[in-house]
């Protein structure tokens, strides 16, 4: 069975960070929409730029992990 | 003081610390399971506290702002209950379908607790933009968060409870024990720390509870069922 899970590393790593990277963009935003200074604008664009980061990770993590799946059930 | 734009950072500090604190532990004290299932196993608990944390943080709302659909595209709204409770059925759900039968939590047990501990301390310089903040409070330790009401300072209990537990399962873990109990002892005495903690927060009440009460009382039902029923233990590669 542990040979089914050969290759889910990376894909498992980059779908953990997405996740973090996801919770830390709402973070981001909440704030930049609590307080629309110059600075929060700042943090806004960057919880942005984190959330489509976090939401191109999931689907590459994602799409990864099923491949692996797929090449160790053929394995 | 306080600077809502600081929670973010430590936040970002949290995951950073924790994961610090778990590979630490996990090369001191070694792991039953192979690299590649323990990534699966992280990969799950992060989705599934993701969705957890999210969906509990919407649910606590609801009581006193009532629920719109708009709310789930609003940026926010995030428990620590729920991302527990969330990543650990993610985790159950994934073990189930990958054939992992052993128990596999003890290893996040302290990790939980410092990633947690450094959290509450962005919520404490959050200040009111945070909803952890406590009831007003005459008590000389009362803080001011920029409001004028002394308050409890209940984020900073949190830190202080965190050390103490960190500490007592770190001992735990140390010696030999039942595979999974420390984790499990770490959900129970958290569970039941925001199950009495959360009565110093104004937070909107349903049924005497507010809502992350009641998944706390949910959580530790699930964790005294699991004690009453028997499990058959298997060591996964």
């Amino acid at each position: 069975m542990a040979d089914e899970q050969k290759g889910f590393s990376t894909p498992a790593k980059v779908t953990a960070i997405s996740a973090a990277l996801f919770l830390v963009s709402l973070g981001l935003c909440a704030v930049g929409g609590d307080f629309m200074s110059s600075q929060a604008g700042f943090l806004t664009q960057t919880g942005i730029l984190f959330f489509f980061l976090s939401i191109a990770g999931f689907l590459v993590g994602i799409a990864w992990l099923l491949i692996a799946a797929i090449a160790g059930s053929r394995r | 003081m306080f600077h809502p734009e600081l929670h973010p950072v430590f936040e970002t500090l949290a995951y950073v610390g924790g994961y610090s604190v778990y590979k630490f532990m996990r090369k001191r004290q070694g792991d039953a399971l192979s690299d590649e299932r323990r990534w699966l196993i992280i990969a799950s608990t992060a989705v599934g506290a993701l969705l957890g944390s999210r969906v509990l943080g919407l649910l606590e709302q609801v009581p006193g702002r009532g629920f719109h659909w708009q709310q789930i595209f609003v940026a926010g709204g995030k428990t620590i209950v729920g991302g527990l409770l969330g990543g650990w059925l993610a985790v159950e759900v994934v073990k189930w379908i990958v054939g992992i039968r052993s128990r596999t939590g003890d290893l996040f047990a302290v990790p939980l607790c410092v990633g947690i501990a450094i959290g509450r301390i962005g919520c404490f310089l959050a200040g009111l933009a945070d909803d952890t903040y406590g009831k007003p409070t005459a008590l000389p330790w009362g803080v001011d968060f920029g409001d004028g009401i002394p308050r409890h300072p209940t984020q900073l209990y949190e830190v202080v409870f965190l050390a103490v537990l960190a500490f007592l399962l770190w001992r735990w873990n140390s010696r030999p024990h039942k595979t999974g109990i420390v984790f499990r002892g770490f959900m129970a005495a958290y569970l039941g720390w925001r199950l009495v903690i959360d009565f110093l927060k104004p937070q909107p009440l349903v049924h005497g509870l507010n809502m992350i009460q009641w998944a706390c009382v949910v959580g530790l039902a699930v964790i005294a069922a699991g004690e009453l029923m028997p499990r058959k233990e298997t060591k996964d590669g």
